[in-house]
């Protein structure tokens, strides 16, 4: 057909040059890096749900101890001894005769005496 | 004149563009990676240290009680660094298809919490990074566990009533 058209090299130059280009498409490479891409953010974000997890988890355990341990002190007047930087991430406490107030991972949390 | 095949100017700042930017990347990652895996060890070793203070609650809330009413539970404090407790607590034996009395070793040491039963051979041990234990008395058969590492505190009370 090339030579039909006065190019009698045509087809053979179009072979070579289709013989040479071996090679990904700028959209395979594309495709390629973002199903990396996906992949290393879902397992960067089940580390952190993880170590999220963990965290929650101890303060649970921090929350539950802390409860326990308040309701001893307070039974044997001894409120003030209360290590209060010693119950994990749990801040803002406040107490009174009735109840004990604080702060676990931003929620706030109540004991009853 | 043979043209010569090679890279046009673009191209090789366009693939150094990208290398320069996947190179940064893994860096990050990288070191990320492993600031994130001290971080995880980290909250994992105080879990089980969580867990572990949970435990000795209940070993000692179950513990047996001497006739006066207090708990059969011998504390000892060494050197404000170590504490160990001894307990007798019941447990139901499945082999026996009753109730036994074991006695249950508690010691926190220095980068360790270990709890055997009966000295068996192969106690529960934890390992922990370096951290120093103390009892601090609250009133008779009141006392306080407080524990310590680099960052991180810990205290329980210890009810012997």
């Amino acid at each position: 057909m090339a030579v039909a058209f006065g190019f009698p090299n045509l087809g053979k130059f179009m072979k070579k040059n289709s013989q040479e280009m071996k090679g990904f498409i700028l959209m395979e490479v594309l495709i390629a890096l973002t199903i990396l891409g996906i992949t290393l953010l879902l397992f960067w974000q089940s580390y952190n749900n993880q170590i999220q997890i963990n965290a929650k988890l101890m303060n649970a355990y921090a929350v539950d101890r802390l409860e326990y341990d308040v309701k001893i002190l307070k039974e044997i007047n001894k409120m003030n001894e209360l290590s209060q930087n010693s119950y994990g991430q749990v801040t803002d406490l406040i107490w009174n005769d009735i109840e004990f107030k604080g702060t676990s991972l931003g929620q706030e949390f109540t004991i009853k005496f | 004149m043979k043209k010569l095949k090679a890279f046009t100017l673009i191209e090789i700042l366009v693939a150094m563009l990208v290398g320069s930017f996947v190179i940064l990347l893994a860096t990050e990652l990288i070191s990320y990676q492993g600031k994130s895996r001290s971080q995880f060890d980290d909250k994992q070793q105080m879990l089980a240290f969580e867990v572990a203070l949970k435990t000795l609650r209940a070993d000692v809330k179950a513990s047996t009680k001497y006739a006066d009413g207090r708990k059969n539970v011998v504390l000892s404090s060494d050197n404000n660094s170590s504490v160990t407790l001894k307990l007798n607590k019941p447990v139901y034996s499945k082999g026996l298809q009753n109730l036994e009395v074991v006695t249950v070793l508690w010691v926190f040491s220095g980068n360790s919490v270990m709890r055997s039963i009966n000295d068996d051979l192969i106690p529960l041990n934890i390992k922990f990074k370096p951290m120093t234990h103390r009892l601090e008395k609250l009133q008779d058969d009141v006392f306080y566990l407080k524990s310590q590492s680099e960052d991180r505190k810990f205290a329980s009370v210890i009810d012997l009533r």
